[in-house]
C-alpha cells in the first residue's frame, strides 16, 4: 500500500477513535506507532514512540508550561482577582454597561499574569457574577462577559496557546507571546464596544450605576494591584527586552507571585498542594497530547502528505487569502468539538507546512489560530468557558452560549483587522531585544 | 459474547474491582506527591540561576539540566494521576450521548487500545534505559547518567497501565452484567 493512502486510513482511524472518546494524546500516538510500524517496522516504531515520550518529559523549554500555569494557580490563591475586579470596576463603571465592561478589564488584567482561558474565567466568574446580579445586569450578558473575558487568558500574554504554537511550529516563543499583546488588547476593547452596543440597544440588560468615583480614588486603587503589574512587566518586560527566556520569565514571574501569596498570609498547605495538583493536571495533560503528536507527527511525514499538500495548494491558482478563510473556517468548526490545544496539535503538523509555503507569516499566523482556538472556547457544544460560567452561575449552558453569542462577533473583526494589517500583531515583535 | 457469560455475578468481583480501583488511586497520590512538588523547585531553582546570572555572574552549573531532570520528575509520575482524574482531554460528543451500556463498551474498546500502546512504551523504556545504562549515557555539563529518567518512564508508563488496566475491566465486567454501582458510573464517564 503506498504511504499516502496510509496516512489517509491513518487520518480517518484518528478521528474514528476520537468520535469514540479516547483521549487525544492516546489516539495520536497509537495510531502514529501503528502508521510507523505499517510503513516501516515495529522496531522503528518502539523507539520513535518512547523518545517522543522521553523528549516531551525532558526539554528544557518546556518547563514554561508548568511555571505558567502555576503562576496562574498562584495568582489566583493570592486573592488578586478580587483587587483586579475592584479597580476595574473604578475606572470602567461609569460606562454603559459599566460593570460587565469591568469585567473585560479584569479578565484582560488577571489574563496578563494566568495563561489559562479556563482559569481566567473561573477565577473572575467567581468574582464579577455575583456584583452583576447584584445590581440586576442582564444574565446573557453578565454570564457571557465572564466567558468571554476569559478567552483573553489564552491570547494575552503569558499564554500557554503560544508556548504549545511554538512548540509544535519551532518558532520563537518569545516572539509569539509578544506578538499577542496587542491583538489581545484589540480584542478587550472590541469586547467592550459590543457591551456598549449590547447596552444601548438594550438599556435595561445593564443598570446604570450613578456613584462617582473620584480620579484620586481610581488612581489610589491601583496600588492594590501593584503585585500584578509588577509581575506583568516582570515577565513581559523581561522576555520582550531579551533579559529572559520565557523559562526564565516564567520562572521568575511564579517565584514573585509565590512570595506575594506568602506576605498576604494566603498561603496555606491546602491552598498550595491545590495549586500544585492542578499545575500537575494541566502541564501532563498538555504533555501527553504532545508526546501523542510526536508519533503523529512522525508517522505524517513518513507519508509526504504535508509535504504534498502544502505543494499542491502552492501551485494552484487560487488566491493564499481564500486558502486561510477556508482554513479558518475549519478551525471553527474544530473548535466546536476539539480542546484548543488538541486542535492545535492536530491541525498544525499538516496545515503549518502550508502556511509557510503560501508565504504567511507564521508569528503571524501562531496570533491568527489563537484566536481561532479562542472562538473555539466560546462556541456551542463544547465551548470549555461555557461549562465553567454554566457552573459558576448555575445557569443552564444555553444561557451562557446565547450570551456569548455577540462576542464571538468580536473575535472575527479581530481575525480580519490582523489579517489586513499584521503589523498589528508584528510590530512589536519585530522590534523586540 | 460467551466468553463474557463466564463473569462472575456476584458481588464479590465488584468489591475486587473496587478494591484495584482503591490501590490504583493510592499508588496514583503517591506518585502525584513524589512528583508534584518539583514544579516548586524548578522555579526556585531556575530564579536562583537568574539571579546569579544578572547579580553575581555566577549562574548555577548545569541548572538546565538539573531542570530537565526536575521537569521528568513532576511529568512522568503526573501521568497516572492526570489520567485516573479522567483530566486526559477527549471527545465526548457522541459518548455522552449514548445509552450506558454501549458507552461502557466503547469505553472498555478505547481502554484496550490505550492500554496496548502504553504497555509497549513501559517495556520498551525499560530496554531503553538497560541501553543507557549499559552504554554509559551521561549529560554533558553535570555528568548524570541518563539510564534513571528511562527508568522513570517505564515506572510512570507501568502506573499509567495499570490505572488503564483497571479502567478497562470496569468497563468490562460493567457492559457484560449491566452492573450500576458507583465504580461503573465513574468508568462510564472517564
Amino acid at each position: 500500500m503506498d504511504p499516502h493512502t496510509v496516512g489517509l486510513m491513518g487520518i480517518a482511524v484518528l478521528f474514528l477513535l476520537l468520535i469514540l472518546g479516547m483521549p487525544i494524546g492516546f489516539a495520536l500516538a497509537f495510531v502514529g506507532f501503528w502508521g510507523i510500524s505499517f510503513l516501516t517496522d515495529i522496531s522503528v516504531a518502539m523507539p520513535a514512540m518512547v523518545r517522543s515520550f522521553f523528549g516531551t518529559f525532558t526539554t528544557y523549554s518546556f518547563t514554561v508550561i508548568p511555571l505558567f500555569v502555576i503562576m496562574g494557580e498562584l495568582a489566583t490563591v493570592s486573592g488578586l482577582s478580587q483587587g483586579i475586579y475592584e479597580v476595574a470596576d473604578k475606572w470602567l463603571r461609569r460606562l454603559p454597561g459599566g460593570m460587565a465592561i469591568a469585567t473585560i478589564g479584569a479578565c484582560s488584567g488577571f489574563a496578563a499574569i494566568c495563561g489559562s482561558s479556563v482559569a481566567t474565567a473561573a477565577t473572575l466568574g467567581r468574582v464579577a457574577l455575583p456584583e452583576m446580579k447584584k445590581y440586576n445586569y442582564d444574565i446573557y450578558l453578565a454570564t457571557g462577559s465572564v466567558a468571554a473575558g476569559g478567552t483573553l487568558g489564552f491570547l494575552i500574554p503569558p499564554s500557554i496557546g503560544f508556548v504549545v504554537y511554538g512548540i509544535l511550529t519551532e518558532q520563537s516563543i518569545g516572539k509569539l507571546l509578544i506578538s499577542g499583546f496587542v491583538p489581545g488588547f484589540l480584542l478587550a476593547l472590541t469586547y467592550a464596544l459590543i457591551i456598549v452596543f449590547w447596552v444601548m440597544h438594550r438599556p435595561l440588560a445593564a443598570p446604570h450605576n450613578p456613584q462617582r468615583v473620584l480620579f484620586k480614588e481610581k488612581v489610589l486603587s491601583l496600588l492594590k494591584v501593584w503585585e500584578l503589574i509588577v509581575v506583568f512587566f516582570l515577565v513581559m518586560g523581561g522576555i520582550y527586552f531579551g533579559f529572559f527566556t520565557p523559562t526564565e520569565a516564567g520562572a521568575l514571574g511564579a517565584f514573585f507571585l509565590f512570595v506575594v501569596t506568602l506576605f498576604r498570609k494566603k498561603l496555606t498547605w491546602k491552598a498550595l498542594v491545590a495549586a500544585m495538583t492542578a499545575t500537575t493536571k494541566v502541564s501532563v495533560m498538555i504533555f501527553i497530547i504532545l508526546a501523542g503528536a510526536y508519533v503523529f507527527t512522525y508517522f505524517m511525514a513518513l507519508t509526504m502528505i504535508p509535504m504534498e499538500l502544502s505543494m499542491w495548494l502552492g501551485k494552484m491558482s487560487l488566491s493564499r487569502y481564500f486558502i486561510l478563510a477556508v482554513i479558518l473556517v475549519i478551525y471553527l468548526l474544530l473548535g466546536c468539538f476539539l480542546d484548543a490545544t488538541a486542535m492545535m496539535v492536530l491541525t498544525l503538523p499538516v496545515i503549518f507546512p502550508t502556511i509557510v509555503e503560501l508565504g504567511f507569516n507564521p508569528i503571524w499566523f501562531g496570533v491568527i489560530s489563537v484566536l481561532m482556538m479562542e472562538a473555539g472556547l466560546i462556541t456551542p457544544p463544547l465551548g470549555l468557558n461555557i461549562f465553567i460560567i454554566s457552573g459558576v452561575a448555575e445557569v443552564p449552558m444555553e444561557v451562557v452560549f446565547k450570551g456569548t453569542f455577540p462576542f464571538l462577533l468580536a473575535i472575527f473583526v479581530v481575525v480580519i483587522l490582523v489579517t489586513v494589517f499584521p503589523q498589528i500583531a508584528l510590530f512589536l515583535s519585530n522590534i523586540m531585544g | 459474547m460467551s466468553i463474557l457469560m463466564l463473569v462472575p455475578t456476584d458481588a464479590r468481583l465488584d468489591l475486587f474491582l473496587a478494591g484495584c480501583k482503591k490501590r490504583t488511586r493510592q499508588l496514583n497520590a503517591w506518585a502525584l506527591a513524589v512528583g508534584m512538588g518539583w514544579v516548586l523547585v524548578m522555579m526556585c531553582l531556575t530564579t536562583l540561576d537568574v539571579a546569579g546570572r544578572y547579580f553575581f555572574s555566577r549562574p548555577v552549573p548545569g541548572a538546565i539540566e538539573m531542570s530537565q531532570f526536575m521537569l521528568a520528575v513532576f511529568g512522568i509520575l503526573g501521568m497516572a494521576y492526570t489520567h485516573g482524574i479522567g483530566a486526559n482531554v477527549r471527545v465526548t460528543l457522541f459518548t455522552g450521548r449514548l445509552p450506558r451500556r454501549p458507552g461502557l463498551w466503547i469505553k472498555a474498546v478505547t481502554d484496550l487500545l490505550s492500554l496496548q500502546m502504553v504497555s509497549m512504551l513501559a517495556w520498551y523504556a525499560g530496554i531503553m534505559a538497560v541501553e543507557e545504562f549499559t552504554g554509559g549515557t551521561t549529560t554533558d555539563t553535570l555528568a548524570i547518567p541518563i539510564y534513571p529518567l528511562y527508568v522513570l518512564l517505564a515506572v510512570g508508563a507501568f502506573l499509567l497501565a495499570l490505572e488503564i488496566l483497571t479502567d478497562f475491566m470496569i468497563c468490562l465486567v460493567g457492559a457484560a452484567r449491566g452492573s450500576r454501582g458507583q465504580i461503573f458510573n465513574d468508568a462510564v464517564k472517564g
